[in-house]
This record gives C-alpha cells, structure tokens and sequence, in this order.
C-alpha cells in the first residue's frame, strides 16, 4: 500500500559544471555557486527540463513495515533529491527547501501546480546577510534590551520563505453618514456656557482597491505578516519554480474564502476613512450609519518575499521578519525589567531634581 | 332721627379738629421743613425734640430743609440763604442745613456762634460722617447723626475745646467703647481659648519689641454704625494704635464678615501676596469654626511676613512663602510628577521594543485617481446649551480705608 506521495523535485544543475544553482537576489538570475556562472532563471528552467527527459530514474521497489495511517498520510510529503538520492519527507504545503543530507535546493514542484500555481511571485530583493544587518540594526540603541540577548545572541535560522498571500482586487461603492458637531463656548458673570450643534453629514462615492495582501499561510502570523506590509507590486513577475530554488516556500493552506472577511474589514475602514477625511469644520465627526459595497472583485494569488529569523533567549523563540523586498523590519524584542525599573528611577531622580530646581528658582 | 344728626355733627367736628392738627403739625415743626418726605412723621417728630433739647442748652437756632427743587432760585445757594433769612433772619446764631437730594447738592449755612461751630473741619467731619449715608438713601440715620453730631461740637465749642484739625472728633468713642484699654486681642465674641490667647500674646508682644509693629485681633457681635466691615476694621485699628504700623483681623460671628487691615509700614509686609496666603491658610480655618487655630495661624503668619520684610525683603509673588507643609506638598509634587514621567519615558521605551501591530486598513492599496466623491451634504439636526456655574470669590478687594488714608486690606464671608 502506498503510504507517502512520492514525487520528483526541481533542481537545476549548472550546464557548465553541473553544480546546483541557486537564485541570487542580488543579480536577479540563476548563478552556480561553484563556478560563478549566471543563467537566465527561463532559460535555464527549459534547459533542465530538456536534460530530465532524457535521464532515467531508477525506482524503488514499495517497502513498508507498517503503514502510515490516513490522517498522517495527508500531512506528508516523500520526495528524493537529485542531487544525492536523500530521502525527504515534508510537511503537506512545503514547496520549496533544502536537502538535509547535501543542503543542495530543492522545489517540490508539484506542490505548486493546478490550482496550487501562483500567478505572482515577487523575488528577493535582499539577501541573508541583509537580513542580518537589519536585526543588529533594530536591535541597536534598543535600551531595555536585555544585555545577554545582545552578548549572547545566536541566531538559530535565517530563512528566506516565500510565503503564500492572497491578493484581492475590486472596487467599492458606498454611502456613509457621520454625526459631527460643533461646539461654542462663552460665559456672564454666573454661568460658563458650551453650545454644541449636531450635523447629520453624508458622504458618497466609489474607490478601487489592488492586491491588498492577507497572508495564506498558516504557520505565519498573520499580525507579522502585516507588519511587513507593503510590498511592491511593481516588481511582481509571473511565477516560475526558478525564482524558488535557494529559499524555502510554502503552498497556501488558508484559503482566499476564509481571508476575506479580514481583507473586507480592512477595505471597509479604508473607504471611511476616505469618506471622512472629506469632513472638514467639526469638532467630533463619528460613523452613524454605512452601506458599502464591493464590486468586480478579483482575486491572485503570489508568493512574496520574507526573511525570517529565529533567536532564543531564556527559553523562549523570538520570530523577527523582514519584508524581502522593502526591507521593513519587525519583531518584539525581550525586555529587561530590571533596567526597565533602573531607567524608571533614572528618569524620575533626574526630573524630580530638574523640578525642584525649577520651584526653588521660578 | 336726633342722634343721627348729633353723631354727624361729631363726626365732623372730629375731622375739622384732624384737619386742624395737621395743617398746625408743620408749624410745630418748625426746624425742619421735609418738602421732599425723606423722613417719617415719627422720625421728625423725635428729631425735632432732640433739635429743641439742643437749642434751650445751647441757644444756637438748628433748622434743617429738604426741597424738592429750588422754585424761582437760580441754584442751592441762593436758596439757602433766602431760607436762612426767612427762618433766622441776621442776627441769630443760627446753623440751617438745606439738602435737596434730586440735585444731589446739600449746603450748610450758618451765622454768629453757628458759623464759628459749622466752619470747615465740621462740614468735612459731616461730609465724610453723615453724607454716605445720605447717598445710600438711609436719610433718617444721616439726620440723626447729623443733630447728634452738630451737639457735640455745639457743647465743644461752648465748653472751650472746638473740635478742630488739631483736635478731633473721636468719632468711635462709643462703639469702641468695650474695646479694653491697651489691649492686642479683644474678644467680644468669645471665640479664643485662654492658651491660645496667651500663646498668640507672647508672640505679639515679640514682634511689637523687635519691630515695633502691631498685630491686634478683634471678634465683634455687629459693626455698630459703620457702613461696611472696612471701615469699621480702620477705624478700630485707628481707635485702638492710631497711625502706627501694623495689622488687626476682625471677625463678626453673626454677620461671618471677616476683614484684615494694614496700616503704615503693614501695607509692605502683608501687602496683597501676603493677604492671599492669608486668606488661603487662615480664613479657611475660621469656615470650619477652628476658630484658635485661625488665629494663632494669623498671628504666626503676620510675624514671619514682619520679620521677613523687616530683615529681608517682604514677601511677594516673586518671593513666596513657603512653610514645612508647603515644602513638603511641593516637594511630594514635583516627586509624583517626576513619577510619571519616569513612567511615560519607560512606556515610550517599552513600544519602541515592540513594532508588531496589525494594519486595520487598506490605504496603502488605493488605486490611484479611482477615488470619486458622488455625494456630500451637511445637515443641522439640533443643538444643545449646557451650563456650569462658574466660581465664585467672595472676597472683597483691598482699597484704603478712608480714616488715615494709609491703611489697606482685604475681607469677605467665611
């Protein structure tokens, strides 16, 4: 019985001396790290295809002691790598990672056709060691910062993951009625006197939204992943598996349906806020009443840069990520609470003797 | 049929005798004519009584006039002479005093001993004594005083002591009559306690040795015939140290007036700063009837602001009074606000380790130039009015007492 989906892997072996390429972000296009060679990520994508139908893979004769159980079967992947035979068993949405045994890429591909094939891809823009400059830069002059996270810092895994978003695209139509008012003051020799007067005002009109982003990936937090936000999508290129290879890439286990009614609230807001920054001349200008519509929606999906980079400290898993594209930084750092209390004091001593000197002078 | 006819014939013979009672009244009343009718019957009549007493004693003519306007005369004067001819003819020592309260004018005319009693210090002594009351319509009062005064300076003047700049008129002989002779803390009221009184006597007694400066305290069931609790609080302070500098505080239980009045160098070392620390610290004890603790506080207050103004410089806005208290209250102050502030720097230190947030909206993905507003109106739908009562001060301000014309001070309700 057939227990693991067994499936090839893409690689891409150089044509000069038949090493592993791997996509460099910098140069934008496949380079050999053995021989510095550089490939066009098509050319060199149609060129291994032509090169694997001539090779024969030897197959091996269906082995198990035990089967795996159903429930376990679907979470599983079985690949081999090209490279040195290794076996590689993934989880059900990895798409793209790195053999264990020679830490050559690999792209499972077909994790990544039909209806799993992405229309967009945004390559990386930034590599590892950007990444690493950009933690050691947010880290920097962070003065609650714990100083063994700093001296003791390792940073367990700086990954490049293509992560799997949803974008949607449409247009908005609505009305929103606000109540504001206005308020007046005066006073006579008894009484101080507000007079507030109450507008009803209405707003109407429509607004076209592109690709916003939520994120369909399960593992990634979804608040990280709009931390990171935005990106580029100017530089969004149709996919190709050759964009993949070097970095890991997960295939999109939350659906487009399940995302939109987070995508819709953020839309909505957006259309109020447009509506209400027309709303000039109120003290207080707040919603009473909305009819928003979504029209011509459509709906891509992509996979997009991020750097992610795991530290521990004191037994707890810090998660940092960078936008792959723009750069964008973001994490939450440990806090020291004895320095906390020692700045609290710092500050305190420090202002305490400033306002004295005030009192006793002024 | 008969006895009707009798009872008429008494009737009127009842209202003929009436009508002849009161076309006789104005000649009876001889010293004073009421065209305007500022005064009641009775009151006229008590007046011209004591007017009567005063003229067999002495043998100076009084007579007084109110007229409505001045007829064919061309001013008050004129009038007033005319009058004078008319009721004393040349001769008589004789005193008319002619107010017309329409023109707001009043004069005094006078001849023999009258001119000699009625000369200038007594029509400024009138002036300042019985006219405020004459422009707070208490007409009846005024009038009063008025006979009870010109008596007195009537009999000066007879027994050789003519009331003059050099010798004034103590106006205050009777209502401080009670105020004991050479005494710093009168306490009519009853409202000090024996040690407090004593404790607060030491520290006067101090102050008036070191620096020669009074600091009296009275408490006083009414203002007698004083106007206001200023004029009552100088000319007590003047009744009791004349022009020397120094400080008193009048309290009146019944009416809850307080009032504290400086003179001379008092004006410097407890000016208006001085005051408001007082009213602060000190009046705030009396509204919750610690009535020692008030006044020990006054007597405390008055000599460190003493001290200070004599060996230092006076206290000011600019250089402020602080006791223990206070520097421990602004010291506690500037602390708890230090507090926070250490904790607003910490918080802004704590968000910056932290930039993880959510994004609720979707501006950034706004396609260009695709944003069309279609409608927009603004429609009034009501307004509300709320009010709040603004505080109220119910000090009065300081002014100079019109007695020495250096005294100042400050006084209220408590």
């Amino acid at each position: 019985m057939e227990t693991t989906k067994s499936n090839s892997a893409d690689q891409f072996k150089c044509p000069n001396c038949g090493g592993y390429v791997t996509f460099n972000s910098d140069v934008q296009e496949m380079t050999c790290p053995y021989c510095d060679s550089s490939f066009d990520v098509s050319t060199l994508s149609e060129y291994s295809k032509l090169l694997e139908t001539e090779e024969e893979t030897p197959k091996w004769q269906d082995y198990s002691m035990e089967d795996w159980k159903i429930d376990e079967a679907d979470q599983l992947k079985h690949y081999v790598c090209k490279s040195c035979g290794g076996e590689i068993i993934t989880d059900a949405v990895t798409a793209a990672s790195k053999c264990p045994y020679c830490d050559n890429p690999v792209v499972m591909s077909d994790q990544l056709i039909g209806s799993y094939r992405p229309d967009l891809v945004i390559p990386f823009q930034l590599d590892r060691d950007d990444a690493i400059k950009s933690l050691s830069k947010f880290i920097k002059g962070k003065k609650l910062l714990p100083n063994c996270f700093v001296k003791d810092n390792h940073i367990e895994e700086v990954q490049g993951v293509y992560v799997p978003f949803w974008l949607y695209d449409c247009g908005t139509s609505g009305n929103v009625a606000f109540k504001a008012t206005r308020t007046s003051s005066w006073s006579d020799s008894n009484y101080n006197y507000t007079k507030t007067k109450f507008y009803s005002v209405q707003r109407g009109g429509s607004m076209a939204f592109e690709k916003v982003p939520a994120d369909g990936s399960k593992k990634m937090d979804d608040t990280l992943m709009e931390s990171i936000e935005p990106f580029d999508y100017s530089k969004a290129v149709p996919f190709n598996t050759g964009f993949l290879s070097g970095y890991l890439a997960s295939k999109y286990d939350v659906t487009c349906v399940d995302n939109e009614p987070r995508i819709t609230s953020r839309i909505v807001n957006s259309v109020i806020d447009e509506f209400r920054n027309t709303v000039n001349g109120y003290n207080t200008v707040n919603v009473d009443h909305k009819v928003i519509t979504l029209d011509k929606g459509t709906i891509q999906y992509s996979l997009l840069p991020v750097w992610i980079l795991n530290t521990r400290y004191k037994d707890e898993l810090y998660t940092f990520a960078m936008n792959g594209q723009t750069g964008k930084f973001v994490g939450d750092l440990p806090i020291d609470k004895m320095k906390c209390f020692s700045y609290f004091l710092k500050a305190t001593v420090a202002c305490s003797v400033l306002g004295s000197l005030l009192v006793w002078f002024i | 049929m008969y006895g009707s006819y009798k009872m008429k014939k008494l009737i009127s013979l009842s209202a003929f005798l009436f009508a002849c009672s009161l076309c006789l009244l104005p000649t009876y009343a001889s010293n004073i004519d009421d065209y305007d009718n500022l005064l009641t019957q009775t009151a006229q009549l008590e007046l011209e009584d004591q007017i009567d007493e005063l003229e067999e004693l002495t043998g100076v003519n009084i007579s007084m006039i109110f007229p409505e306007e001045y007829g064919d005369f061309s001013d008050g004067s004129e009038y007033t002479y005319a009058e004078f001819e008319t009721l004393h003819g040349d001769d008589s020592d004789a005193i008319l005093l002619m107010l017309c309260v329409d023109k707001g004018e009043w004069l005094l005319v006078s001849n023999g001993i009258g001119s000699e009693i009625a000369d200038e210090y007594f029509q400024d002594f009138i002036k300042d004594n019985v006219m405020n009351y004459i422009s707070v319509g208490k007409y009846e009062d005024a009038f009063v005083k008025y006979v009870d005064y010109l008596g007195d300076f009537i009999n000066a003047y007879l027994d050789g002591n003519a009331y003059s700049q050099d010798n004034e008129y103590d106006l205050n002989t009777d209502t401080f009559a009670l105020f004991s002779e050479g005494q710093d803390i009168i306490d009519l009221s009853e409202l000090i306690s024996s040690d407090v009184e004593a404790s607060m006597q030491e520290i006067i007694d101090q102050v008036r040795s070191d620096y020669n400066f009074n600091i009296s305290i009275i408490t006083v069931e009414d203002f007698g015939d004083f106007l206001s609790t200023r004029t009552y609080t100088d000319a007590a302070y003047e009744h009791m140290y004349g022009q020397e500098d120094g400080v008193i505080l009048m309290l009146c239980l019944n009416s809850r007036d307080w009032y504290i009045s400086t003179e001379a160098y008092g004006d410097t070392a407890i000016n208006d700063y001085c005051l408001d620390v007082m009213e602060e610290k000190v009046i705030t004890s009396f509204s919750s009837a610690n009535y020692d603790k008030g006044f020990y506080d006054f007597v405390s207050y008055s000599a460190d602001f003493v001290e200070e103004a004599k060996t230092n410089t006076p206290y000011t806005y600019n250089n402020e009074y602080l006791t223990t208290g206070d520097f421990l209250k602004t010291t506690l102050i500037v602390i708890v606000a230090s507090s926070f502030i250490g904790l607003a720097y910490i918080l802004m230190l704590s968000k910056q380790m932290k930039n993880i947030r959510a994004v609720d909206t979707a501006g950034n993905y706004i396609l260009k130039d695709t944003f069309h507003l279609e409608s927009s109106s603004d429609k009034f739908l009501y307004s509300h009015v709320s009010k709040t009562v603004k505080p109220k001060n119910t000090s009065s301000g300081g002014g100079r007492g019109s007695g020495g014309g250096s005294s100042g001070g400050r006084g209220g309700k408590f």
